[in-house]
């Protein structure tokens, strides 16, 4: 057996682990092999300087209170662990309430889409909302010092009267506020012709 | 049948019996305090370590089928507790290395103790300088007096790797005690 093949086995023949076979052949190499027999003394030194290490023993209390510290983890482990405990009604309930939210979400936009109505009147844009009563918006529009650049609201049940009564104040607005000269401009040829004709029947 | 001693206890307890648990923590609470002061070099640190090995075993062992001895199944799993312990304190070493640290405060005790203070600080540092296998493999052996072929076992290693280890630590050890030898 060569020096490499024992170096390896050193450890194992100073622990008395090798077999009968392997033991023989360690000790007949060792008996004429010097720097092996070095090498041997420093795993056997090695061991005692490891051994020599002070083992630091807990006091009796620690291992008093081992078993009880142990359990007293374990509950509150426990205790954790059941306040994030998996419910499958816990998933179905909100699941129920997410789907609700889903759909009032989808709702609303889908009504505040339909309230908003826009149509051009005067040459101007108008735009609508929904969430004032019809009367609020007519005062809101009859108060307004703009004339054409005002918004409100519509809510849904009286939109059609709304805009009849929008529709009616706009009119009374235009023949009230408006000059002679943008009435007459404003007139098609036919309506101009029947104007002039019924002036003439006034005899004014 | 299984041959395990522990056996007839892990039954018990997995049909609910709590005391059954209880033996086997006093059974084996010393065994792994030593194991885990050995491993990670700490006293303090070994009797919390300890203790929550056993929360862990509660925990787990419902799934433990009898593969292999309770005992070796026990010791796999303070082993991991004392990998996952040395990952967390090197992350954290990390962080403390950007901080102050304080300085030591030196005892007043004579140059005998001062002399064994200094030894156990040497053979601390050079088992925690060891590479993470080699430092297994050589507590096993050297402090829970383990055969190779049951470190093997419960670290899922060959006898054959588990010798090479056991001898590179060795190796490695005696450079590192150098001073001493």
């Amino acid at each position: 057996m060569d020096c490499k093949k024992i170096s390896f086995l050193l450890v194992d023949f100073y622990e008395d682990v090798l077999d009968t076979k392997e033991k023989k052949l360690a000790e007949e190499h060792l008996e004429s092999c010097f720097k092996c027999r070095l090498k041997l003394g420093e795993i056997q030194k090695t061991f005692e300087i490891l051994e020599k290490e002070k083992t630091e023993v807990p006091p009796d209390i620690f291992w008093t209170n081992f078993l009880p510290e142990v359990r007293k983890r374990i509950e509150d482990k426990r205790a954790t662990k059941k306040a994030f405990v998996f419910k499958p009604e816990l998933i179905s309930f909100s699941a129920t309430i997410l789907v609700i939210l889903l759909l009032g979400i989808f709702l609303f936009n889908r009504d505040y889409r339909s309230r908003v109505e826009s149509f051009y009147l005067e040459d101007t844009y108008y735009t609508f909302y929904s969430y004032k009563s019809s009367t609020e918006r007519l005062s809101e529009l009859l108060s307004s010092e703009k004339d054409l650049d005002w918004t409100f609201i519509l809510s849904e049940e009286d939109e059609i009267e709304t805009f009849d009564l929008l529709e009616k104040v706009l009119d009374e607005r235009y023949w009230e506020e408006s000059e002679i000269n943008t009435i007459i401009e404003d007139l098609s040829p036919d309506e101009l012709l029947i104007l002039e004709k019924k002036l003439e029947q006034l005899k004014i | 049948m299984n041959q395990d001693p522990d056996w007839a206890l892990v039954e018990r307890f997995k049909n609910g019996d709590q005391k059954a648990f209880n033996q086997l923590v006093c059974k084996y609470k010393k065994a792994i305090f030593r194991l885990i002061l050995k491993m990670i070099r700490n006293t303090e640190d070994a009797k919390d370590l300890s203790q929550e090995v056993f929360v862990k075993a509660y925990r787990n062992l419902k799934d433990f089928k009898g593969e292999s001895s309770f005992r070796t199944w026990l010791i796999r799993v303070a082993i991991n507790s004392c990998i996952n312990f040395n990952r967390k304190k090197k992350l954290k070493s990390f962080i403390s290395f950007f901080e102050v640290t304080k300085p030591l405060v030196t005892s007043n005790s004579p140059a005998r103790e001062m002399e064994k203070e200094k030894l156990q600080k040497d053979i601390d540092q050079a088992i925690l300088r060891l590479p993470e296998k080699q430092k297994e493999v050589f507590v096993l052996r050297f402090y829970q007096n383990l055969s190779h072929h049951q470190i093997a076992q419960v670290l899922g290693k060959t006898e054959g790797a588990v010798k090479s280890n056991y001898f590179q630590a060795l190796k490695k050890l005696k450079k590192y005690l150098s001073d001493y030898i």
